[in-house]
C-alpha cells in the first residue's frame, strides 16, 4: 500500500485468528500494527502508541467493553481519532450509535481483504496520511 | 461453490410467498459465529495467496477449526436430535422452517464440506503438505459462495412479514 510506512494500524476483535491475519497482512504492507482481542487493552494501546487508524469489531462477546464503548473510549482520548467499525449487517443499532460517535467508516463482516484494503485507503485520504 | 439445488428458485419464491421468515437472533449468531470464521479462513488465504506461497500445514490446520465452528452453528439450527447440537435451546426456541433447514444444510454444509476435503487432503498424516495456491484460491471461492448464500438468504427472509 503506498505511503503506509510507518503508519499504525490498531485492530481491535475479539477473534485472535482475524487479528493475527490483518497484522500480518498490514505489516507487509509497511503499517506497524498492534492487535488487542479486548477494548479494555485497546484504549490502552492507544493512549500510549496513538494510531492513526484503529480498527475496532463492534460485537465482542468476550471483551469486558463492546466495540461501540471502545470507541467512546478512544473518542475522549483524541475525539479526531480515525476509527473504522467493522460490524454484521445484523446490528443497526450498533453502527448508528457508532455513527454518532464519531466512527469514520464501516466495514461489514464477513469481509474480504479486498474491502478492507478500500475502507482503509477511503480513511486515510479523509485524514490526509 | 455448491451446485445450486434444482427447485432454488422455487423454493426462494416459497419463501417469498408464504413469508417465511427467520428471526433476526439467528441471524445475528449466524452473521456472528460463521462471520468471524469466513473472514478469518478469507485472511488467511488471501494472506499466503497475496506472496504466491503455499499455506503450510500448521497453519491450514487452523481452517479446519473454523469449518468445525461453523458446522456447529449450522448443526446447532439443523439437527433435528437434542445428542447432536450443542445449543438445543436455540434451535427449540426458535424453529427454523424445513425450507430453510434443507438450505442452510445444502449452501453452507456443502461448501464448508469441500474446504474441509481440501485442506485435510493437503495436510494428510501419511503424506503431509501445504495447501497449494490453486486450493487457497478454491477455498476462497467457497468461502465467498457461503457469504453470497448467506446474504441472499438473509435478504430474502429478513423483512418477511409473517413469522412461521
Amino acid at each position: 500500500m503506498e505511503g503506509a510506512q510507518g503508519l499504525k494500524l490498531l485492530i481491535v476483535d475479539d477473534e485472535p485468528g482475524i487479528v493475527d491475519f490483518i497484522q500480518k497482512i498490514y505489516q507487509r504492507k509497511g503499517f506497524t500494527t498492534f492487535g488487542v482481542t479486548d477494548g479494555i487493552a485497546a484504549v490502552d494501546i492507544y493512549q500510549k502508541e496513538k494510531p492513526e487508524i484503529t480498527l475496532i469489531d463492534v460485537h465482542m462477546p468476550f471483551s469486558p467493553i463492546d466495540g461501540v464503548e471502545t470507541l467512546k473510549r478512544i473518542r475522549d482520548i483524541n475525539n479526531n481519532a480515525a476509527c473504522i467499525m467493522v460490524t454484521r449487517i445484523t446490528e443497526k443499532e450498533k453502527v448508528d450509535a457508532s455513527r454518532s460517535l464519531g466512527a469514520c467508516a464501516y466495514l461489514l463482516k464477513p469481509f474480504e481483504l479486498e474491502d478492507l484494503d478500500k475502507t482503509i485507503l477511503e480513511a486515510r485520504q479523509k485524514f490526509g496520511f | 461453490m455448491a451446485n445450486p439445488l434444482p427447485n432454488e428458485n422455487e423454493l426462494y419464491e416459497r419463501i417469498k410467498k408464504e413469508g417465511i421468515h427467520i428471526d433476526p437472533g439467528i441471524w445475528d449468531l449466524i452473521y456472528h459465529r460463521a462471520g468471524d470464521d469466513l473472514s478469518a479462513i478469507h485472511l488467511l488465504c488471501q494472506y499466503y495467496l497475496t506472496s504466491g506461497e503455499a499455506i503450510p500445514a500448521a497453519e491450514a490446520t487452523k481452517i479446519l477449526a473454523y469449518t468445525r465452528d461453523i458446522k456447529d452453528v449450522i448443526n446447532t439450527l439443523t439437527v433435528v436430535s437434542k445428542e447432536d447440537c450443542s445449543f438445543p435451546q436455540v434451535r427449540d426456541d426458535i424453529p427454523l422452517h424445513p425450507i430453510i433447514r434443507e438450505m442452510f444444510t445444502h449452501y453452507i454444509g456443502n461448501d464448508v464440506y469441500v474446504i474441509n476435503l481440501i485442506v485435510q487432503d493437503a495436510i494428510d498424516p501419511l503424506c503431509p503438505g501445504a495447501v497449494t495456491c490453486d486450493a487457497a484460491q478454491k477455498i476462497l471461492s467457497r468461502v465467498r459462495s457461503t457469504k453470497d448464500f448467506m446474504e441472499r438468504l438473509r435478504l430474502a427472509t429478513f423483512r418477511s412479514p409473517r413469522n412461521l
